[in-house]
């Protein structure tokens, strides 16, 4: 409050001694905020993980959720950080009294998933982008937004691997985490298909919704419910074949970057 | 919220600025309610449509530079080769344009020589560096330093940016192509060449801008732009690495030298969520930095700079700043949708 009394004095004196002209000057909310900074301790739950959210701008409030819904301005107030331990999406949205809100930046959490005990490729990713070798999808370590972070895997044609455990060990779902990047022509997966023990189980193509126009850089997941017993997972994820024409990169083949798969 | 007025006041007194609440804001707004972007000494109204023309007549595609020539006019370079250079009163009125053969039109420096504006123009399709007149004829065109042995085709030449010194030998950074620093001679003959590829303390990624340092005319300096780095390093002359200056989180485009400040386009936010996630930055004469328009307030601890990131989408991506003599900023911006120059008044 008292830095807008003085914001008002002072600008007030600038304003009686300049001359005026016909400049149209930027007015209040015609500009949105940037997305709030959200971090977690860590993505992957083993007891439990702490998430804290930041926008360094004097005036803002940070809101959340963990129910799905979009954060309002009557939704949780963000003071201090946050103690997480169920795998939910937390989602964070800022607001500033003279700006536009921020897009919602959201936080998926997962559970620890099981140990897997092998995983064979069968398809090798590009040689630039291939992260930490083939336990990089199993390593339970996740990656940054940033595409370069050693913890993504980038595959520029179909991503194949055979997970497997040493004895039947019952599967409830597996999440492949992906990166959505396409300023940097990183699209979401075409299909995904998966084969439990060499038998097809299941094969999904993604929602034409989500390359509908550019969206802002975010990891996502693609959750498949398994609930069976089984010793291997064979799974196919395919890169976009053709970027969408209001793309720059229209017709040409999309990156497709995970870093983890989840079993639970 | 209290930490972090902590650590600005922390950052205030090592900066050794006169702190006053009002200076604290990064966005707010006076009595007219404009919008004011900006810290501490460097705060500006924003004219989004100062530059606009009619794309049909005069197009542009990327805004790559501008600067202001002796006779105070704006000078835009665009790599739209209808009208590659685009010229501008200080009210954005458009006076003249010419150029239609630099499809890769990127830097722009203004060099004077008795009492005569001619322009250095960096290509990096042409693999070029071209010296023109203020109108636009062609006085030398430079080809890639083959001889350097630092190059197998010309191909591996993308220059982005130039810097002339008094004696008028000039500078090239090749901040798209093998990452040297070519010194030559007014008549363009290769007298040095420094840099190159890597992360060592004299090398770069992405040597986008190079600008001449004479704020201290006794110990005159080249800064070079190691963008993909976020640092800003500190060379002789001679091309002997000096020392390097660090911008967490900002990918800082060419600097800029007026008076006794450095200004900055920072084209994006190293870990933002979106792409288009630029802003602008000012450094005083100790080059640390005191304004971010469009990002988080500088802050200092122990000496090191917070890393900075965008906080209002008002700019995209911006490629570069000019200062004109009113102390006003002209901002061109880089795959921005093809937007026209922005102009920021100092307030």
């Amino acid at each position: 409050m008292r830095t807008f009394l003085y914001a008002f004095v002072i600008s007030g004196i600038l304003f009686n001694c300049s001359v005026k002209n016909k400049t149209t000057f930027l007015q209040p909310n015609t500009v949105s905020l940037a997305q709030p900074r959200v971090m977690a301790s860590n993505n992957l739950i083993d007891s439990f993980v702490t998430i804290s959210a930041n926008l360094k701008l004097d005036g803002i409030s940070i809101h959340y959720t963990s129910n799905g819904e979009e954060p309002t301005l009557l939704s949780p107030k963000y003071k201090y950080p946050i103690k997480a331990s169920e795998p939910i999406i937390y989602k964070f949205k800022a607001f500033h009294p003279d700006c536009n809100p921020s897009e919602t930046m959201e936080l998926p959490l997962y559970k620890k998933g099981l140990n897997v005990d092998a995983i064979v490729w069968h398809t090798n990713p590009n040689e630039k982008y291939a992260g930490q070798g083939p336990i990089t999808l199993i390593n339970d370590k996740l990656a940054s937004f940033i595409f370069s972070d050693s913890q993504w895997v980038g595959f520029d044609s179909l991503a194949s691997a055979t997970i497997s455990f040493k004895k039947k060990t019952f599967v409830e779902s597996i999440s492949l985490r992906y990166l959505n990047d396409m300023a940097s022509w990183i699209f979401p997966p075409e299909s995904v298909s998966v084969y439990i023990d060499e038998e097809p189980f299941y094969k999904n193509t993604t929602s034409p919704e989500l390359l509908k126009e550019m969206l802002p850089r975010e990891i996502k997941s693609i959750s498949l419910s398994i609930k069976k017993e089984v010793t291997s997972l064979r799974i196919e994820v395919n890169n976009l074949k053709s970027i969408p024409a209001w793309h720059e990169g229209q017709g040409q083949k999309a990156w497709l970057f995970m870093d983890e798969w989840i079993v639970n | 919220m209290s930490r972090r007025k902590f650590l600005k006041q922390t950052s205030l007194a090592s900066l050794g600025i006169l702190a006053s609440p009002m200076y604290s804001s990064a966005f707010s707004f006076n009595f007219n309610s404009d919008v004011i972007i900006g810290h501490n000494s460097h705060r500006y109204k924003v004219d989004m449509n100062w530059g606009n023309l009619n794309p049909l007549k005069t197009p542009v595609k990327d805004c790559h530079e501008m600067v202001q020539d002796s006779k105070g006019r704006i000078v835009l370079l665009t790599n739209h080769t209808k009208n590659n250079v685009i010229i501008y009163d200080k009210f954005g009125k458009l006076l003249e344009t010419w150029g239609t053969n630099f499809p890769g039109g990127h830097g722009l420096t203004l060099v004077k020589e008795n009492g005569e504006d001619f322009l250095l123009i960096t290509d990096y399709e042409r693999h070029q560096v071209i010296k023109t007149t203020i109108h636009g004829k062609v006085i030398f065109e430079i080809d890639y330093p083959a001889d350097s042995g630092k190059y197998k085709s010309k191909d591996e030449f993308k220059p982005t940016e130039t810097t002339v010194i008094e004696n008028g030998d000039f500078y090239v950074a090749d901040g798209y192509g093998n990452q040297y620093i070519m010194h030559y001679n007014h008549n363009g003959e290769l007298l040095n060449i420094f840099g190159g590829r890597g992360t060592d303390d004299s090398q770069f990624l992405n040597a986008h801008g190079i600008c001449y340092d004479n704020r201290d005319k006794n110990n005159p300096v080249l800064l070079v732009t190691a963008r993909e780095l976020n640092i800003l390093k500190r060379f002789s002359l001679d091309g002997t690495y000096l020392s390097s200056v660090k911008v967490p989180g900002a990918l800082i485009c060419r600097p800029v030298i007026h008076k006794n400040d450095i200004y900055f386009a920072v084209l994006k936010s190293k870990n933002a969520s979106n792409d288009d996630s630029g802003f602008l930055l000012i450094m005083n004469d100790k080059n640390e930095v005191v304004s971010c328009p469009g990002a988080t307030f500088p802050t200092y601890t122990n000496n090191e700079l917070e890393e900075l990131y965008q906080t209002v989408r008002l700019f995209q991506h911006p490629h570069d700043v000019c200062i004109d003599d009113d102390e006003n900023m002209y901002v061109a911006q880089w795959n921005s949708g093809q937007t026209y120059p922005i102009k920021l008044t100092r307030v």
